[in-house]
């Protein structure tokens, strides 16, 4: 697979496609080929440590030589930031407001899209702290319409905090002209408005790059998900994400016994067809439905045979 | 020496001309400061806001400027379902 050069690889598809398995099928890969690997879960119904069998939560632990692996959990990351805030207040405000402002800061961790946004937040410190320390970054991602929001992110976000910085700064401009002397302000809240509009710019250029980052799609040949794929692939294409690699997963075999798999297959055949015509574009690997569920690093290393 | 009383006579002049109008720019600076601070804190009046977590971080550079912000926007109450700063 062309993708494996890449730096960083995401991993969607549909639930129950067998996203997480192929994930981690690659992690062990690279990690196999020397490459000091980092597989990172955005999805909230983690499988990753299911398949290694280990807990692994919101903490970076090692599963095997050169393999790392992370289940990102918004609670703890959101916990960490409302905290840096709480630290940032110290001083601030009088003690007798304190109080309240913390009730305020703790309603805002539960706000709709907290932890969308704490869960993106952690994904950027990833994609651009823990490059220092990893060769391959290997996202295993949530079902298809919270992986499509997750990588549109930095555009929508992109968007507002300029908007927001654009403002602050003709004000600012403003006041130094007419009140301050033409001396300039200092503004802490450009500053800090500054520095997460250029995380998410950087984070942005980072996903965006083709020669750094890959998308996989995994699916199988079936009819609902490849007409999601198709969706999937067409939607991220206008956000300049490419989506270059297929995995078909849970193939049946050729040779099958009976007249049901024999039926099965007849069926299948069709679809194979259908995604050899739709996806012309995209490198395709199929990979066979096993006898057995892929629960060990043994599995794995079967699985990733056909990458 | 006559100069200097005038010269100072005239600057003093000119600071009397000029206070109104520092007290309207002032004015219109403050007007695009809560304007600034409604795009941040819109989520709390209904308007939703994308960005709002990351607004958070603010905070800290707000609270001063916060309840008065409030008060000028004609709510009694502080808009925080926390808040209680009066």
């Amino acid at each position: 697979m062309e993708v494996l050069n890449k730096s960083i690889i995401f991993v969607g598809g549909k639930g129950g496609v067998g996203k997480s398995t192929s994930a981690a099928a690659i992690a062990w890969k690279l990690a196999q080929q020397g490459y000091r690997t980092l597989l990172v879960s955005t999805d909230p119904a983690h499988n990753v440590g299911d398949i290694f069998n280990q807990n692994i939560g919101g903490k970076t632990v090692e599963i095997s030589k050169n393999l790392h692996a992370l289940e990102i959990d918004p609670e703890i990351e959101t916990d960490k930031y409302i905290k840096g805030v709480k630290e940032n207040i110290k001083g601030i405000v009088h003690s007798g407001m304190m109080e309240e402002v913390h009730r305020q800061l703790d309603t805002a961790k539960a706000s709709p899209g907290a932890d969308e946004a704490a869960l993106f937040d952690k994904l950027i410190s990833i994609i651009l702290e823990e490059r220092a320390n990893f060769d391959k970054l290997v996202f295993d991602t949530a079902p298809t319409g919270h992986t499509i929001r997750l990588l549109t992110l930095p555009e929508l976000m992109g968007v507002w905090i300029n908007g927001l910085l654009e403002k602050r700064k003709k004000t600012n401009e403003n006041y130094s002209a007419l009140l301050n002397d033409g001396e300039p302000v200092e503004d802490p809240i450009y500053e800090v408005l500054k520095t997460r509009q250029e995380r998410f710019s950087k984070a942005r250029d980072i996903l965006l790059s083709e020669k750094e980052t890959g998308f996989i799609f995994v699916l199988n040949p079936e009819r609902l998900p490849i007409l999601e794929t198709q969706k999937a692939i067409e939607l991220l294409h206008k956000y300049d994400l490419h989506v270059k690699t297929l995995i078909i997963n849970k193939v049946l075999p050729e040779e099958v016994d009976g007249a049901f798999f024999q039926e099965r297959k007849k069926h299948e055949r069709k679809y194979t067809q259908l995604i050899t015509d739709t996806f012309t574009k995209q490198q395709l690997i199929y990979i066979p439905l096993f006898s057995q569920d892929i629960v060990s690093k043994n599995h794995l290393e079967l699985f990733s045979k056909y990458f | 020496m006559m100069l200097d009383k005038v010269k100072q006579l005239i600057a003093f002049y000119e600071e009397v001309l000029s206070m109104p109008h520092r007290q309207e720019i002032a004015r219109e600076l403050r007007n695009e400061d809560d304007l600034f601070l409604l795009l941040l804190y819109s989520e709390m009046i209904g308007i939703p806001n994308p960005v709002y977590y990351y607004t958070l971080e603010l905070y800290p550079y707000m609270i001063e400027k916060f309840h008065d912000w409030h008060l000028r926007m004609g709510m009694e109450k502080s808009p925080m379902t926390g808040i209680r700063c009066c």
